[in-house]
């Protein structure tokens, strides 16, 4: 709790600025929802034929799952707060038009029937009997609105939207509980605070309509306008970036010290998202993975890391010491592939994934084949050990290939758990004794797991052997967790470019990158 | 007066009301009686253009309904419905003042006819102008509907079953009450009931629908003792009795003296003096009373020129009822 204190004291100024954008995306959509649904929902009271389509396809898009949704988004809007406003606005629709429209319906035909046979317009008994008898269920309709909103809203800094979500997700990515409740608490206490300027709204409607909507309304908007437009305001060149490496020890602040590179706008977003986004010209410049397929598939280019800034990535097995030592079969099955894939390669089974949309476990196999092994999985019953993967592709290729060479080399049944958002979520599972094994990068060993001051990395050169006997032998200490025989590729941090672009710019390097900026 | 001519509503492939013509009068009270489905609501409801007709034409003192805007039009004619219909946000007072308020008059006006209103139908102003309506009781609730329609004042009312919703004995006494203040307040009213006592009770004329086509049209008694064909004398039937001593007064089946004739009823036979009868009560009025009297042997007593005639009882009632029935039938004259 002192934590979350000193946090958010050093942190004001962000946590401000993100809660102003935050209220500025819920409530920039949620005023559309508002302004389009209760028109929309009115619409089918009014016409039978309507209403069917109408509330199945705002039904439809609500079950659509947020971060799809998003990603939907991409490819139309881009990224940024104009598709967050929209997924958000989208998701806001389904209970407005809904209670509108039960709002509307459930008045007593009675009373309509009274107040038309007194001689009132349709316009006086929508505004006089059927909306001031509709409001509270309109008025709960917006209120879950509102909750949904300021929920979905904080995935929206995945798409570079900002808002609370950036330390969430930040603190998701590093396994720090702090950073996650700065940006949890203040989400929270907004929904509760926004449902409860609603409920008041509500239950003194008729006394504030008028003063008090177009003041609040009009001072709203100037903060939403204003704190939406630094977001909305376009640079001549952007770059994305994944949450995780935006607070990593060998991530963005050693990045611009070691090229004395200056200040990039940069747009948050989440890590499977940005590549289209690079492919998009949404941004020009992301920070990705060395073998992502789709570097490949979408004619992109690796910037040559010259002045050697990110350290070596060699992947391999790491699993618990004791676990090797009572399990030497299944050491045995996984160093069948040491040294078996390279750089191109992983990268080449990675394309198949993302970009052929091959299934991960039959590109498994069929790697596995072509160098003669057997690779039958029958599966029953309970798993005798679990394997662990992140959320690259590749990590669910190799878990897939481990599974295989486990099962046809040793006699136990293997499951998966693949997927684990975060490096520190999949090593914390690794020392629970969660799941027996997962293929870390000798990098993340030093920079993450280890915490390696600088002078000990720097004395270490960025030598791909001096690294990957140092996390050995400090994880071996620290954690009693041991690095089994490299894979032979590196996934290093890298960044990428579209292909065309970088040759236009004439920029092969991290320094022509770094000059054509200065001199832009 | 409303005219409907040659009037017909075709909803899909019903017809729900075929070709109907008639007039009512100014002042009358018009009852459009029939089964469910006959079509009487429908009629109704295209009187003050809920319902727009298939064909044919409706107009109020000559003038074609749909000469002017339908809002406009229902803004002069009140409508009191079943379900009374009360705005729940509203209080007792707004509601009344409903149709004032669309025709713009000014509040103070507002707010004096509406108490107005309240007193007219009963009741108290001051406890119950401002009362929510789901406060009220069933009975309370209709008098407030009541109030509404009639709060500007228009010449031409439309009542759809008014009662229909109130239980028997609250019904009993708001209709005997309405119908007292309905004959105060000289209103041309059209009222829709399935309700053959309350069509009795209160109307001048019914017409009688059977599936959109009227049976008959005409004074009760002439529905009962001379109906037009089968179907009138068979609706009637199950309750022939009752109706027909709620349609015959006691004027029907005293012969008419010479001089001036009152009538007192009497329940001690000796007092010469007692309650003055109206001529105009129906013979089920009167014999309601006798039957309620403490004595053994109440009767009516017959004065002429301040001379006792005749003292009636039961028996003599019924026998002069049985007597004027009679004649209705054989076509000869009544009086």
């Amino acid at each position: 709790m002192i934590d979350l204190w000193h946090f958010i004291i050093s942190n004001q100024g962000e946590i401000l600025n993100q809660t102003v954008q935050h209220i500025g995306l819920t409530f920039i959509s949620l005023l559309l929802a508002v302004i389009i649904g209760i028109p929309l929902g009115l619409l089918a009271t009014r016409y039978d034929k309507v209403s069917g389509p109408l509330l199945g396809v705002v039904g439809v898009i609500q079950t659509i799952p947020s971060i799809a949704l998003l990603g939907f988004m991409l490819p139309l809007l881009g990224i940024g707060a104009l598709p967050a406003i929209v997924a958000l606005f989208l998701y806001a629709l389904l209970p407005i038009v809904r209670n509108t429209y039960s709002g509307i319906n459930e008045v007593d035909e009675a009373v309509i029937e009274a107040a038309r046979g007194m001689g009132m317009t349709g316009g006086q008994i929508l505004q006089k009997v059927e909306m001031p008898l509709a409001m509270p269920v309109i008025f709960a309709g917006i209120r879950t609105a509102t909750v949904i909103n300021v929920g979905v809203a904080t995935l929206c800094a995945l798409i570079g939207a900002g808002g609370l979500g950036k330390f969430i997700f930040r603190g998701i990515a590093l396994n720090n509980m702090v950073m996650i409740m700065a940006g949890a608490v203040p989400a929270a206490l907004l929904a509760l605070g926004f449902d409860f300027v609603l409920g008041y709204f509500e239950r003194n409607f008729s006394r504030l309509v008028k003063p008090i909507s177009y003041g609040l309304a009009a001072v709203l908007v100037f903060i939403s306008l204003y704190s939406v437009s630094s977001v909305f305001a376009k640079s001549e060149f952007k770059a994305g970036m994944p949450p995780e490496f935006l607070e990593r020890a060998d991530g963005y602040q050693g990045l611009i010290k070691s090229y004395d590179l200056g200040d990039v706008p940069t747009v948050e977003m989440d890590a499977s998202l940005m590549y289209d986004a690079l492919k998009n010209g949404k941004v020009d410049v992301i920070v990705g993975y060395s073998t992502d397929g789709r570097i490949k598939a979408f004619d992109l280019k690796v910037l040559k890391d010259d002045k050697h800034y990110f350290p070596p990535y060699q992947c391999a097995p790491i699993l618990k010491q004791r676990f090797a030592e009572t399990h030497p079969d299944v050491v045995n099955a996984i160093n069948k592939l040491a040294g078996k894939i390279d750089t191109p390669t992983m990268t080449a089974l990675n394309s198949k994934v993302d970009y052929d949309k091959k299934d991960e476990a039959e590109v498994a196999r069929g790697f596995l084949q072509k160098q003669g092994f057997k690779t039958t999985v029958d599966r029953n019953g309970e798993p005798d050990m679990l394997i662990g993967g992140k959320l690259q592709t590749e990590q669910f290729i190799l878990a897939h290939m481990y599974q295989m060479l486990i099962e046809n080399y040793t006699h136990l049944d293997v499951g998966l758990r693949l997927g684990l958002a975060g490096t520190q979520i999949v090593f914390r599972a690794l020392t629970n004794n969660e799941i027996q094994m997962y293929p870390e990068y000798t990098g993340t060993g030093m920079h993450v797991l280890l915490d390696t001051d600088k002078a000990t990395a720097d004395s270490l050169g960025n030598n791909p052997r001096a690294v990957y006997d140092y996390v050995n032998q400090g994880m071996l200490q620290q954690f009693g967790i041991q690095w089994l025989k490299p894979l032979g590729f590196e996934n290093t941090y890298a960044l990428i470019m579209r292909r065309k672009q970088a040759e236009r710019l004439g920029i092969n390097t991290i320094s022509d990158l770094v000059d054509y900026l200065k001199h832009r | 007066m409303i005219t409907l001519n040659n009037v017909t509503k075709v909803f899909g492939d019903t017809t729900a009301v075929d070709g109907i013509s008639f007039h009512v009068e100014d002042g009358e009270l018009f009852g459009l009686i029939g089964t469910s489905g006959c079509g009487k609501t429908t009629t109704l409801r295209m009187i003050n253009r809920l319902i727009e007709p298939t064909s044919g034409t409706i107009s109020i003192d000559g003038r074609e309904t749909t000469a002017q805007r339908s809002e406009i039009l229902r803004r002069q004619i009140g409508y009191v419905i079943q379900n009374v219909g009360l705005f729940p946000h509203y209080s007792v007072q707004q509601n009344i003042a409903t149709v004032p308020r669309l025709l713009n008059w000014d509040e103070r006006r507002i707010q004096s006819r509406s108490e107005e209103m309240l007193q007219l139908v009963g009741l108290d102003p001051n406890t119950f102008a401002e009362r929510p309506p789901a406060s009220l009781s069933g009975g309370q609730q209709q008098r407030v509907g009541l109030a509404r329609a009639l709060a500007a004042d228009p010449p031409i009312l439309l009542m759809d079953e008014p009662f229909g919703a109130l239980d028997p004995i609250t019904k009993q006494q708001v209709r005997s009450e309405v119908s007292q203040m309905l004959k105060q307040i000289h209103k041309t009213i059209v009222l829709v009931t399935h309700d053959v006592f309350e069509a009795f009770e209160m109307c001048d004329r019914l017409c009688l629908l059977n599936r959109g086509e009227i049976q008959q049209i005409g004074m009760p008694k002439e529905l009962l003792f001379q109906p037009a064909n089968d179907f009138v004398e068979s609706f009637f039937a199950s309750n022939r009795f009752q109706v027909e001593l709620l349609s015959v007064t006691l004027a029907d089946i005293l012969k008419s003296e010479q001089g001036k004739t009152e009538l007192y009823w009497s329940p001690p036979l000796e007092e010469e003096n007692g309650e003055e009868i109206r001529k105009e009560e129906s013979l089920y009025a009167i014999l309601y009373k006798l039957e309620k009297a403490a004595n053994d042997n109440p009767v009516i007593i017959k004065r002429v020129d301040g001379q006792v005639r005749e003292s009636l009882g039961f028996s003599a009632l019924l026998n002069r009822f049985q007597q004027y029935k009679l004649q209705i039938k054989s076509g000869g004259h009544r009086d």
